[in-house]
């Protein structure tokens, strides 16, 4: 196995990559000028992302930053319920979080929880667009197509392992409700498709996407492939001459034959992993998830994303009830991440692998939007609850929300931010934002905080106008 | 941390006097130098040195941003100096940071611009003369810093006729060529011409038949009614340029907007408008003063929410009328003046004010300035809209102005992108940006009055293109894609291109087996078809998927000019082993299995419908070796893989 890449290596693949991404560029569109700025020293605290996406809107107050329980009694007031569960104390001082979670409680002193997240004011909500906002880092609609951060990490770092996709999508369909929203962002956008997402929607079937078609051996791969290339080199178009498409066409033609053919490729099939390992994932295709993402990360993944998916009116988009479906919803996510850190820890991954979980926005029993600015209401919820199903976090609430770190450089065992303990559970300290987010994102993998790209002659910065500040409490 | 004075002065001298050297300027060293005087000399010098500013500093110090405190855009701000004092001193170069910044060593950490491009040596040079010359900064300058191209038409002469040209682009190509010091060439031979025209005309590969009645049909006119005939196919025409159109239109049959109802496509009516070859004036006319089936162009997309001032509907039109029908850029101008010309602000919200029910409030880089937009016409030689409350007339007054027959930039701006479909390079690049220099002025203004004269008729144009000898000059390779675009470009014929994602699909479709069929078919968006005839049906009728996407088909959210012609590991996984391609080659497969061929018969007949031609011997050799006697289902399957990806099959030579 040659999966021992090293950083030098690594980084003479990656600038040919780019060098080649730029030859192969368009005519126009993707000859993109940036600030070619000379390196700075590496600061980088980590080379790898991992994104779990809480995709829907994942009430703080009955997940990381629970607060006083009032449990259900029919007939009872909504506006007397902050929190629908217990607190569990985590291994933190004074640090608890909604039961259900106490796995990750545990893990906590490999990492921080925020409190403290602001989700933009986009006015009546609509999932895909807050989305957009978080994964982008802008409003939309935009005059120019955004790419996913997942894209900006790509395109600046290129691939950590060469036969690794740079930017890997896990876990997340586009035959859902808002399917066209979602594919909005789900992509490199004006950077070229070069370094949009690799898409593993269902990650048991992620092995699909590496390996030779179904139904083909390797053998007959084999030797198609070489009918492909004994063709090329033949072909009398030779005479022609060469040129940036052909070059381009068959260098990618090269590289995904390689993939296809590496022994890293072997990360993607989870029945190579032992039972027991699978099974202390394996709650749901979320679970699975995660377990690809720590075999990919060992194999040298770069950017990956894993969601517990969006659609609307499932998973953390709870418009009734919202109690019982979260502890469905932290069955799902509990273990698996947890055994994510660890497994990462053990293996001393986690060093140097970010690892971030955060969802569009929280959710509130009585505001929607955020209590200066509310916004159209759409969910039906009495003042009196008479029924359990009206029990549960149900409006979209976007000032205060929550967000774990581990690993890549992120302090251990340490909380940021805080938000009221009476309604509305707004953010009081630290309020953070997208921007602040993203560059946090970006100075613990050694990106510039300017990094941007002339489009239409016109600079796109990762983070808008390039004002998003690194939050630097956050590091160790 | 700056460098001492003294090496960073020495290093500063010797990088100048290389300069010079290079440049073959002389020197003037200090002692000796004679000041420049002359106040024309000296304004020339204020007209060049702000423009440097403008195009390259402006962007982090300008209205908009002050890094370190620095502006440049006024007088007073640029000689008041950044947080650390001024940065100009007039007359001393040595005392000026400005200078010591842009001649430090490009890799130097307070090497200026720090983004971008990096200042020319001439630039150097430029501002070094100016800050010498007292740094003049005159504000009576009305000269503008930036390029404005003319908005009239202009009727050059066509030169006469000789070596046996007689299409008048040929004629201005040869003058263009001799100036160029570039040979003509003998035109392609019929094969390639016929394929490229089909793709170009049609987006579909000529049928073995066709090219070989083609071939040997010995009139010689026969390639002018080739394109003749091609060109009067009007349904597969516009199933073709559908793509073109959509992309430019930011049409499509599914993406964002739709589910909030805030968006409206356009479908039906632009087939009909296409089957049909509408005049170009009528389709901008409908465009934008438009009755229901034409009107989702100006309606933009709007998700749910509140949106960004920059973003308001009213200024998506404003913005992609300028760009898709003028090439102009307003979309800097929409949140503050702009930086990349001199469109300000109130120019780009009096445009978007046109197409607003009521009057709008600007807003700067979103917030709100409180004063009210009035209707602009952006460029005054277009005339004068009449006052009135009422919108649909007023866009009715907007639209006549804007297709009037002296608006030479809307009809250059169509013609570029017209040349540019077939030549893959328009005369000005980016095709969005028509105040850059085309690379032959003549033979632009010459072919945008002509489309004026001939009633704005987009296939005449076409036909005027596609019976040039220019257009049947070799394909022209470029091993860097920078090279296309750089100022140098010099014409030499087409540019080599990549089949679109729909031109790859239907080639497929046509060749082998339906990658997309009647299942696939938007129905609802064309109504006014109402059975496929075509065994398969078009890529560019059906929704955008993730085999499209990979291809590099664009989710249709902004206005599209052109594609990334660029192959990527993404793309190459998915023709690899996505699905879609997979399951069809394998469907195909098995269909062709029925036809029972020998090992022969099927390479010949799989080479003559993907590549026009039947294998030499080397491509015979490679196919015996995976093919049995009796092809089976796999070996077809694999055989036809390896030919979709054949450069040759992907290319238009």
């Amino acid at each position: 196995m040659k999966n021992a890449w090293n950083r030098r290596e690594f980084l003479k693949t990656a600038s040919q990559a780019t060098l080649a991404a730029l030859a192969a560029g368009a005519p126009m569109s993707s000859l993109l000028t940036s600030c070619a700025r000379s390196k700075p020293i590496d600061t980088s605290t980590a080379d790898t992302v991992i994104l779990l996406w809480m995709a829907g809107g994942m009430a703080h107050t009955e997940t990381f930053d629970p607060k006083k329980y009032t449990p259900f009694e029919k007939g009872m007031e909504g506006n007397r319920v902050l929190s629908t569960f217990p607190s569990v104390p985590t291994v933190l001082d004074g640090i608890s979080f909604s039961e259900g979670l106490q796995e990750i409680g545990k893990v906590m002193d490999k990492g921080t929880v925020i409190r403290s997240y602001v989700a933009a004011d986009l006015g009546h909500i609509l999932h895909s667009r807050h989305q957009f906002n978080w994964h982008t880092c802008y409003e939309p609609p935009q005059t120019v197509a955004a790419p996913h951060i997942g894209a900006w990490i790509a395109k600046e770092l290129g691939p950590k392992n060469p036969v690794i996709p740079a930017f890997i999508d896990i876990g997340q369909r586009f035959t859902v409700g808002e399917a066209e929203e979602l594919k909005a962002f789900h992509t490199a956008g004006f950077l070229g498709n070069e370094y949009g997402p690799f898409f593993i929607p269902d990650p048991s079937q992620g092995l699909d996407s590496v390996r030779p078609p179904i139904g083909m051996n390797l053998k007959r791969f084999e030797a198609r492939n070489k009918l492909y290339k004994e063709l090329t080199s033949t072909s009398p178009i030779g005479e022609y001459g060469s040129d940036y498409q052909k070059e381009s066409l068959q260098r990618s033609m090269e590289q995904a034959y390689s993939l296809l053919h590496s022994p890293e490729s072997a990360a993607f099939n989870l029945l190579d992993e032992p039972k027991e390992s699978y099974d202390a994932y394996n709650t749901g295709r979320f679970g699975l998830g995660c377990l690809l993402a720590k075999r990919l990360t060992k194999q040298g993944a770069r950017f990956i994303s894993v969601t517990t998916e969006y659609e609307p009116f499932f998973g953390w988009d709870t418009h009734d009830n919202g109690h019982t479906r979260l502890a469905a919803m932290k069955k799902q996510i509990d273990r698996p991440i947890a055994q994510l850190i660890r497994d990462l820890d053990e293996s001393g991954h986690l060093d140097r692998t970010l690892i971030i979980l955060a969802s569009e926005f929280s959710r509130d029993m009585m505001v929607e939007g955020r209590p200066e600015l509310k916004v159209k209401e759409q969910v039906n919820q009495p003042d009196i609850l008479h029924e359990l199903k009206y029990y549960g976090m149900h409006r979209h609430f976007t000032d205060g929300c929550s967000v774990l770190m581990f690993g890549g450089g992120i302090k251990k065992g340490f909380a940021y931010g805080k938000t009221a303990d009476e309604r509305p559970c707004k953010t009081i300290e630290n309020p953070i934002k997208i921007d602040g987010l993203h560059q946090t994102i970006y100075h613990a993998l050694g990106i510039s905080p300017d990094t941007n790209y002339d489009v239409e002659k016109r600079p796109f910065y990762t983070t808008p106008d390039g004002k998003g500040k690194a939050v630097m409490d956050l590091f160790a | 941390m700056a460098l001492p004075t003294l090496s960073s002065n020495l290093l500063r001298y010797s990088l100048i006097t290389g300069i010079l050297l290079l440049s073959g300027y002389f020197y003037i060293n200090k002692e000796e130098k004679a000041p420049i005087s002359d106040p024309n000399d000296l304004n020339q010098l204020n007209i060049e040195a702000r423009t440097i500013f403008a195009h390259h500093c402006y962007s982090c110090h300008g209205e908009v941003k002050s890094k370190g405190g620095l502006q440049l855009h006024t007088k007073a701000a640029a000689f008041a100096g950044g947080d650390d004092g001024p940065v100009i001193i007039a007359g001393d170069i040595d005392k000026s940071e400005l200078i010591r910044r842009i001649t430090l060593p490009h890799s130097h950490k307070e090497y200026m611009p720090s983004k971008g491009e990096k200042l020319t040596k001439d630039q150097v040079q430029t501002l070094i003369k100016w800050v010498e010359a007292g740094a003049p900064w005159s504000d009576s300058m009305t000269t503008s810093v930036y390029r404005l191209a003319p908005f009239e038409h202009r009727l050059p002469k066509v030169p006469t006729p000789k070596k046996g040209l007689t299409n008048p682009i040929d004629l201005f190509v040869d003058v263009y060529f001799e100036k160029n010091k570039v040979q003509w060439k003998d035109p392609v031979a019929d094969p390639l011409f016929i394929r490229r025209v089909y793709l170009d005309v049609l987006g579909l590969l000529p049928t073995p038949n066709e090219i070989k009645a083609f071939n040997e049909d010995k009139n010689p006119k026969k390639r002018d009614r080739l394109v003749k005939t091609l060109l009067s196919k009007d349904t597969v025409y516009a199933q073709h340029w559908l793509t073109f159109w959509n992309d430019l239109l930011r049409n499509d049959y599914s993406g964002t907007g739709y589910i909030t109802g805030g968006r409206s496509a356009i479908t039906p009516w632009l087939y009909e408008s296409l089957t049909k070859n509408k005049s170009y004036d009528s389709i901008v006319h409908q465009l934008i003063s438009p009755s229901e089936p034409s009107a989702g162009f100006i309606k933009g997309i709007q998700w749910r929410g509140t949106i960004n001032a920059s973003q308001r509907v009213e200024m998506q039109a404003a913005q992609n009328v300028a760009q898709v029908f003028l090439g102009l850029n307003l979309k800097c101008a929409s949140c503050h003046n702009s930086f990349i010309s001199d469109w300000k602000l109130e120019d780009a919200y009096g445009f978007a004010n046109i197409f607003a029910e009521e009057p709008l409030e600007i807003y700067r880089c979103d917030q709100p300035t409180g004063k009210i937009a009035s209707n602009n016409l952006l460029f005054p030689s277009l005339g004068k809209l009449k006052e009135t409350n009422d919108r649909m007339e007023r866009l009715k007054d907007l639209a006549g102005l804007l297709v009037q027959e002296k608006n030479g930039r809307l009809s250059r701006t169509f013609v570029n992108r017209i040349w540019a479909q077939f030549m893959g390079r328009g005369f000005i690049e980016p095709l969005d940006f028509m105040d850059n220099l085309p690379w032959d002025q003549d033979l632009l203004d010459w072919m945008a009055f002509d489309f004026v004269r001939n009633d704005y008729d987009i296939k005449k144009v076409m036909y005027q293109i596609l019976t040039s000898k220019t257009y049947q000059q070799p394909s022209v390779a470029f091993e860097e894609p920078e090279k296309l675009i750089s100022k140098d470009y010099v014409f030499q014929g087409m540019v080599r291109r990549r089949l679109s994602a729909e031109q790859f699909a239907d080639a497929i479709s046509k060749a082998f087996y339906p990658v997309y069929t009647d299942s696939n078919f938007v129905k609802k968006h064309f109504p006014q078809m109402n059975d496929i005839k075509s065994p398969f049906v078009r890529a560019s009728m059906v929704k955008n998927d993730i085999f499209m996407t990979a291809l590099g088909r664009p989710n249709r959210e902004n206005v599209g000019a052109s594609r990334n012609s660029q192959s990527n590991l993404i793309q190459a996984l998915e023709v690899t082993n996505g699905q879609i391609l997979n399951t069809r080659l394998q469907l195909g497969s098995e269909k062709w299995l029925l036809s029972n061929l020998s090992k022969d018969q099927l390479t010949d007949s799989l080479f003559l419908n993907f590549l026009g031609r039947t294998p030499t011997i080397r491509e015979r050799r490679a196919t015996n070796a995976l093919l049995s006697e009796k092809p089976n289902g796999s070996e077809i399957q694999d055989l036809v893989w390896a030919l979709t990806l054949l450069p040759e099959f992907q290319l238009i030579y």
